[in-house]
């Protein structure tokens, strides 16, 4: 499955749109890991905490996005964007969308 | 993780002195409830999402050539994916990354 940011892959061509596609998903950091955040901060700099934290829900938003898309029949999604926010103080929301397609080699 | 460490820490010495409380006097069991919520979060912290796993095997799996570094080991891993069932597995590439970023 190829997830591409483009309209267009390189070196395949488009034989058929299939529709949207999207994974979403809201993760949090536990109550240590959150006080953890809450002490880094103090000090500053990178919060260790948090990075894993939106980096895991970006993940974990591709993976539901390929999986959606692979139930569809597709073997591509273009057009891939993310889109996030956060629920209350300490969830991470983050869905993966794009277009879901079936790409051929050139 | 020192850090973390620390937090776990200083959750299990609330739990002590909960403990002490209530072996002190019963009617302050009502400590136990947010100490061992305490302690049970910091603990029991779910483990991250997409941790490396072994090299899958069986039918409908192929590497991609998708490769990031995990930010937690400074690791390269690549991406497996099959077709068959959707699913994507992240799997040790056999690599440090040259810089931690």
């Amino acid at each position: 499955m190829i997830v591409a940011t483009t309209e267009q892959i390189a070196g395949h061509r488009t034989v058929r749109t299939i529709g949207q596609v999207f994974g979403v998903v809201v993760r949090s950091r536990g109550l240590g890991g959150n006080i953890a955040a809450g002490l880094r901060s103090i000090i500053g700099g990178e919060i260790r905490e948090y990075t894993h934290l939106v980096e895991d829900t970006r993940r974990h938003a591709i993976d539901r996005l390929v999986a959606n898309a692979a139930t569809m029949g597709a073997n591509a999604v273009v057009m891939m964007r993310f889109d996030s926010g956060s629920i209350g103080q300490t969830m991470n929301e983050v869905v993966a969308y794009g277009t879901a397609v079936i790409v051929e080699p050139l | 993780m020192t850090l973390r460490n620390s937090v776990v820490a200083l959750a299990l010495l609330f739990a002590a002195v909960a403990l002490v409380c209530v072996a002190m006097n019963l009617a302050a069991w009502p400590t136990l409830l947010p100490v061992g919520l305490f302690l049970a979060g910091t603990l029991f912290e779910r483990a991250r999402y997409g941790r490396a796993s072994a090299e899958p095997s069986g039918p409908g799996w192929t590497r991609t050539q998708e490769r990031f570094v995990d930010d937690a080991s400074g690791r390269v891993m690549t991406v497996w994916f099959n077709s068959q069932t959707g699913e994507r597995r992240y799997v040790d590439g056999g690599e440090s990354a040259i810089r931690n970023i």
